[in-house]
């Protein structure tokens, strides 16, 4: 008894796009054209009839992952088969997804392209010095695939799982997030005091950056120029991590771990590279390196707690909470604050910031400038607001937006949820555990993380300075003609909100 | 069909556990066909809340077993339609069971996976095919069935065994999960009480001629 149908099903169907490797597909001989996947795509990528097997349009796709989050037509390996035919179609499907051949879990209709076997094989060469960084957002997940409760906090556990896996440095992406607000606030006082386009918009998300490209090619000088924590992270190691550590970038392999299904996209930008070499060199997922850590029979819960290395994984609270909506808005007022002002910021906790509606906005003082921010969860609430930047009625200076509903921590390859009514509750762990990881940290604020100090001091310079522009900062690509007609009607949660 | 209430008018959402076990007679999962998608979110939930002697937690990556849920989402032309366990108030099932493992408690059909034999009669019987025979894994490992060993290997063969719906009756609350997982609303828990004139039904659809 299944419904799934037999058709022969060669390579997943896509169309013609602007990259060659496309991430996300849907299994034609598994869809039974639900559409709920249509239904969280935030940009009508998902095309088709219901009922039918549908495809994406890769041109549109802006590579989130929601679809493969949400999608639970799964291949009924037992049903109208032999055990050997059902085995062979499930090794052919593991291929086709470039997923290990020695996975448990079961397969679902949409699915993203992996890199672990690419990772693993890279992994044996000899003569490699191999580095790895996490997102923030991994810590606080990864748990989940060996079966602990929601937002479980593990930083401890995956670096040591990390350097039981090969890796010769084990070093954090948070580091690159202190980095990117650095470099991002300083870019914000400066379009601001100098006169800049504005309102200024995050860049740490590549999906929030194609869907920009794709659908509102006039407004990318409105972009920070800042590359994302994750390539900031990736340029360093090559460079000042190279240095410190007596290596040949060429030598290096970088790996990043990532809750996000676009970072592949954006790690494989031809713009994302110094001096020939890429910042970085492949991207797994949450759950790819859960796959890994299984593959690799490490017991991930009763490893012990270690620590990254040192200097490129030192970081602060302001740069762990950019798993979280809201949280490099957060991480860069209390940066910006203190550099505008030269006072301490009274509060650090930013309440105003924090929140899950789609839009939040808010007027923060400070000093003498009455700073109007807002921030952005889910790229459906994105095409309201950049309609009013380009009427030219948006007075905000700075907004963040991430792609995902509740940020990085909802990321398309973040652990799979088997049931619907546990995303909300498993998103509201992730997150108050990033909120508890950086208020039990000593240092809270990126210009306070003595590693970044040093990194300025000794490598390069000052924000925005000659090393900052060659290493840390890219270009953006018009990709589209430009938004289709729609409309945006997400409710804003209007907080004004005074530091002091 | 003064006899039978159906009762599916009735509120279901403030049904709970305690208003399923009191029933008379049988209650079982109805589908509304029309509405069905077919995302098989109510098989993945199916599977998710009978695992739990699997370590499956809440992600995918806990699984290391083959999903074998106790409804079928099935495709008739355009329609998709879940199928489950009825819980017939005589269960053709039991009658055709050779060793008594499928009983019925407070209304709910049971199949005692440990007494069962996987002889398949119950699976003939079903007249609605809701019962599946399937192998039995335990800690995320096949279970082996003892003597039953397949000769020119010399292995022990995988102990099956037969499953269908229970109405959730190990989740001690709410819903089935089934219908709670349900994205459009198209699973509703009926609950029908007894009636003690069967003919009389059998006059309605079947008349004597």
């Amino acid at each position: 008894m299944s419904i799934t149908t037999n058709n022969a099903s060669s390579a997943p169907c896509m169309e013609t796009t602007d990259y060659t490797n496309p991430i996300i597909h849907i299994d034609p001989s598994m869809c039974t054209g639900c559409r709920r996947c249509a239904g969280v795509c935030p940009v009508d990528a998902i095309e088709g009839q219901p009922g039918e097997p549908q495809t994406v349009n890769a041109d549109r796709c802006v590579i989130c992952g929601q679809c493969v989050q949400i999608c639970s037509v799964y291949a009924s390996d037992w049903a109208g088969s032999s055990p050997q035919e059902a085995a062979s179609r499930r090794q052919e499907r593991l291929r086709e997804r470039d997923m290990p051949a020695d996975i448990g879990e079961p397969l679902f209709a949409a699915y993203y392209s992996g890199s672990l076997n690419k990772v693993t094989d890279m992994m044996t060469k000899p003569g490699q010095f191999r580095i790895v960084q996490c997102a923030p957002a991994i810590r606080v997940s990864i748990a989940e695939e060996f079966g602990m409760p929601f937002g479980t906090l593990t930083p401890g556990k995956m670096a040591a799982a990390l350097r039981r896996l090969g890796f010769d440095r084990v070093y954090d992406t948070n580091f690159g997030a202190d980095v990117t607000i650095m470099e991002e606030g300083t870019e914000l006082i400066r379009r601001v005091t100098e006169g800049g386009p504005l309102p200024m918009f995050t860049s740490c998300c590549p999906a929030w950056v194609r869907f920009a490209e794709i659908e509102y090619p006039d407004l990318l000088d409105h972009l920070s120029s800042c590359k994302s924590p994750m390539q900031m992270l990736g340029s360093l190691v090559k460079t000042y991590g190279a240095q410190l550590d007596e290596v040949e970038p060429a030598n290096i392999y970088s790996v990043a771990i990532m809750p996000c299904t676009c970072k592949q996209f954006e790690c494989d930008r031809p713009e994302m590279e110094s001096d020939g070499y890429r910042d970085v060199d492949e991207v797994l997922t949450t759950r790819e390196l859960a796959y890994w850590i299984k593959k690799s029979g490490i017991d991930f819960m009763n490893l012990p707690d270690e620590e990254f290395d040192s200097p490129l994984g030192r970081y602060s609270g302001a740069g762990s909470i950019f798993g979280v909506t809201g949280g490099v808005m957060e991480a860069a007022i209390r940066t910006g604050y203190e550099l505008l002002t030269n006072e301490k910021l009274p509060k650090l906790q930013l309440d105003f910031v924090r929140g899950e509606e789609g839009i939040r906005v808010a007027e923060v003082q400070v000093g003498e400038l009455e700073l109007k921010v807002a921030v952005v969860a889910g790229l459906q609430h994105a095409y309201g607001l950049l309609d009013r930047v380009q009427a030219g009625e948006c007075d905000y200076h700075f907004i963040e937006v991430m792609g995902c509903p509740a940020g990085c921590i909802s990321g398309g390859g973040q652990p799979k949820l088997m049931l619907e009514k546990h995303r909300i509750e498993a998103y509201r762990a992730r997150k108050s555990s990033i909120y508890g990881h950086d208020a039990g940290l000593q240092v809270r604020k990126s210009h306070e993380n003595p590693h970044i100090i040093k990194l300025y001091d000794e490598f390069l310079g000052e924000p925005l300075g000659h090393v900052s522009h060659h290493l840390l900062h890219t270009t953006f690509q018009k990709r589209g003609p430009g938004k289709q007609s729609r409309s945006c009607d997400a409710p804003a949660k209007e907080t004004g909100s005074s530091i002091h | 069909m003064s006899g039978t209430r159906n009762a599916l008018s009735r509120p279901m959402s403030r049904m709970g556990a305690a208003d399923r076990t009191s029933a008379v007679a049988s209650s079982f999962v109805v589908a509304d066909a029309g509405h069905c998608i077919g995302c098989k979110a109510c098989e993945l939930a199916c599977f998710a809340v009978h695992s739990q002697t699997n370590g499956i937690g809440a992600s995918v990556g806990t699984v290391s077993v083959p999903v074998v849920p106790k409804v079928y989402v099935v495709r008739a032309g355009d329609t998709y339609v879940p199928v489950q366990c009825r819980h017939c108030e005589n269960a053709p099932c039991a009658h055709a069971c050779p060793v008594q493992a499928i009983r019925q408690e407070n209304g709910v059909v049971m199949i005692d996976e440990e007494l069962c034999i996987s002889c398949t009669s119950c699976v003939l019987a079903c007249p609605f095919g809701a019962i599946e025979v399937s192998t039995v894994y335990r800690e995320g490992r096949v279970m082996t069935q003892p003597g039953l060993t397949d000769r020119a290997a010399h292995k022990a063969l995988p102990r099956t065994a037969a499953g269908k719906c229970d109405l959730c009756a190990d989740t001690n609350g709410g819903q089935p999960a089934c219908v709670e997982a349900c994205p459009n609303d198209v699973l509703r828990l009926a609950i029908v009480e007894s009636d003690p004139l069967p003919e009389r039904r059998r006059e309605v659809f079947f008349p004597r001629l």
